[in-house]
């Protein structure tokens, strides 16, 4: 394998790795929609925003180099992500106030995006210790580095697109309604 | 409404994806905000604190 493995490059798969990760929780929550046949409620909606926000910053890092700019973007993605989903999990917090949607794993899905903002936002806190990832390139980066990062980007932008038209059909052109009862 | 916020964030991407780091952040940060607004019409009404 050619190109320099030094942190730089490291971080930069290890960041086009995580928006993968980031990324596929919005398409569990799209298999859901589809093979399950529950339609995102509009707080389920702006929490794979928050998931689209925080691979957006790790998707730069990966394309560009790591950059606290970078990060600090992913970090406001997972902290919208928190807020939304926290608040998600507050509407039925209460014992007998009920739900939305099934539960996977024994948590509903906003809980599992809750833990996962929260998880994005110690990784990326860890991984900004790395001080010599913001050092100048030492050589071509190796070949896989950029196929990780483009794979990442056409995720972001086939994803993004994705719930463009599915929220389109679904919403219309007014307010997501509360209680949504179309998938599609 | 909604849907014209993803679309904003396909920009972004885009933009990323045509080397324009610095306007695909800028784009970001305004759907960002977008997204707060969109949050806050969403829980609009029926917020009771009590901390």
């Amino acid at each position: 394998m050619t190109g320099t493995w030094d942190t730089r490059t490291v971080v930069r798969l290890l960041n086009g790795l995580g928006a993968l990760v980031v990324f596929s929780v919005v398409f569990g929550a799209y298999g859901i929609q589809f093979i399950f046949l529950e339609p995102p409620c509009p707080l389920c909606l702006l929490i794979r925003i928050g998931m689209i926000a925080t691979g957006l910053g790790l998707v730069l890092n990966a394309m560009y180099g790591p950059k606290p700019i970078h990060y600090g973007f992913a970090l406001l993605g997972c902290i919208f992500g928190v807020i939304v989903s926290l608040r998600n999990i507050a509407l039925h917090i209460v014992p007998g106030t009920g739900s939305y949607g099934d539960a996977v794993f024994g948590f509903h899905l906003y809980t599992w995006a809750f833990l996962v903002f929260m998880a994005m936002i110690i990784v990326i806190a860890v991984v900004m210790f790395f001080q010599r990832q913001f050092d100048p390139p030492s050589g071509p980066s190796p070949k896989i580095v950029t196929v990780v990062a483009t794979i990442a980007l056409i995720v972001g932008i086939v994803l993004s697109a994705a719930n463009a038209f599915t929220t389109a059909v679904e919403c219309e052109l007014g307010p997501c309604p509360d209680n949504p009862t179309r998938v599609l | 409404m909604m849907a014209a916020l993803f679309i904003v964030w396909l920009g972004a991407f885009v933009a990323a994806a045509k080397g324009r780091r610095n306007l695909s952040i800028v784009i970001g940060l305004a759907a960002l905000i977008l997204s707060l607004a969109m949050f806050r019409f969403h829980v609009s009404d029926n917020i009771t604190l009590s901390l």
